[in-house]
């Protein structure tokens, strides 16, 4: 069926296309150059292979380490819990949220833009605490930084 | 979830992609959506909402800083009166800064382990602590009082559960009934049964060199090379263990069979029989 498909395309786009060698570029978290115009955070320019080298771990627990479990489930909150702040937020992330787990406490730190007056934020961050805390039955606690605009590491 | 067209794009090498197509992959693979040209820069650049000035600006020098940092917090860089920069320069450029810096963020800080606040926590600790015995100065001699050490892990397992037995500390009731077999164990290994002496030497766990078929094996071949200067009998054995070369063959030997064979034994043992047989 593949093969069909291929067949369709070479004969669409007129000539004949020969490809040499690699086909699959890794494209994982990965921006691609383009003009010069597209502003990248630190966390955006930096692709997955510097994790440890220039860059850090977005969440931390003990979870993967010897002897230890719940890495499983630790990985699916910590998705939730993204997802929920992207959402509850939005628009107002200036950069990824960062995980940090204490014993029983889960520690969520964003960086928001100054997009909503401080009584919205406080109101969101005191209503994510709280359906958070309930939802995983521990303490959540946000830490919430916010700044004019979204910090840019280097324009692509 | 790519459908079939998209799968063709990519045998045929990625030619034809469409910007948005791309656009579209990076949004769905972080949460931030990459900023494009036509946002509206104005109301960005206007600060809409009252912002306060940095609390770095407000601080003394000699201020407390306990009350900054009382405990383990994410860094905070309206807070943390220090220029840091972190991260991988950009070419030509420098580490970016400590505003809006995610590293920072990402790393655990000890700013609220500066040694003014631990002074304070031992302040707070020393009602509850009795002195340490002066008698017990080094490690040995606290190896040689308290041989028993007890393993505990550093960290306490993060999860939301509290029922993890290893979200908690070691209960003292464990403790105690490991110290109770041990006692046990100890007082029964003193214990000497009749059948332990028809120990033989198949049995013994450790190798020793006395009246071993090396011990003589060695002797006979020194006496064998002695015998065309002088006769002799078993002073001669006496006399040639009592040798320094034989006793590092001796000591070669014991260290191969106990510890098995590697770089070092063999290296021993071929300096051993070198000397001892005046190669």
């Amino acid at each position: 069926m593949s093969f069909n498909l291929l067949q369709q395309h070479l004969i669409c786009n007129g000539g004949l296309i020969v490809v040499f060698g690699v086909f699959f570029q890794n494209r994982a978290a990965r921006i691609r150059v383009g003009k010069g115009d597209k502003p990248l955070t630190y966390e955006q320019a930096h692709p997955p292979h510097q994790i440890g080298h220039r860059k850090g771990w977005l969440s931390q627990h003990t979870s993967n380490l010897k002897g230890e479990g719940g890495a499983a489930e630790r990985t699916t909150e910590d998705v939730f819990i993204r997802r929920f702040m992207f959402g509850t937020f939005h628009g107002c992330l200036a950069n990824e949220i960062v995980i940090k787990r204490r014993g029983n406490l889960i520690i969520v730190c964003a960086l928001m833009i100054q997009k909503l007056p401080p009584q919205k934020f406080y109101f969101l961050i005191g209503y994510s605490e709280s359906l958070l805390s309930h939802f995983y039955k521990c303490p959540v606690k946000l830490e919430i930084q916010t700044v004019q605009d979204r910090p840019v590491y280097k324009y692509i | 979830m790519a459908s079939y067209s998209t799968k063709a794009f990519l045998i045929l090498g990625r030619i034809n992609i469409s910007r948005s197509r791309l656009q579209n992959a990076t949004n769905r693979a972080t949460y931030v959506s990459v900023l494009s040209m036509n946002s509206p820069t104005g109301n960005r650049a206007s600060c809409r909402y009252q912002v306060g000035v940095p609390r770095t600006e407000k601080m003394p020098v000699d201020q407390d800083w306990t009350a900054v940092y009382p405990s383990a917090a994410p860094f905070r860089p309206n807070a943390v009166p220090l220029p840091v920069r972190m991260g991988y320069p950009i070419k030509g450029g420098v580490a970016p800064d400590k505003k809006a810096n995610l590293e920072l963020i990402k790393i655990p800080n000890f700013l609220h382990l500066t040694p003014a606040a631990i002074k304070k926590h031992c302040e707070a600790l020393k009602p509850f602590c009795t002195e340490w015995p002066l008698a017990l100065d080094t490690d040995a001699k606290c190896d040689e009082h308290f041989p028993i050490k007890v393993q505990t892990t550093h960290f306490v397992s993060a999860g939301p559960s509290l029922r993890n037995p290893s979200a908690r500390i070691v209960h003292l009731k464990n403790y105690d009934y490991a110290m109770y077999l041990l006692t046990v164990l100890y007082h029964e290994s003193w214990k000497i049964e009749g059948w332990e002496a028809e120990k033989t030497v198949a049995d013994m766990e450790e190798y020793s060199w006395e009246n071993s078929p090396s011990q003589r094996n060695l002797l006979d071949t020194l006496t064998r090379m002695k015998v065309v200067e002088e006769e002799g009998g078993e002073e001669v054995r006496q006399q040639l263990l009592g040798q320094a070369e034989v006793q590092e063959y001796k000591d070669s030997v014991t260290r191969l069979k106990n510890e098995g064979e590697n770089e070092d034994t063999l290296l021993q043992y071929k300096e051993a029989v070198k000397k001892v047989l005046k190669l």
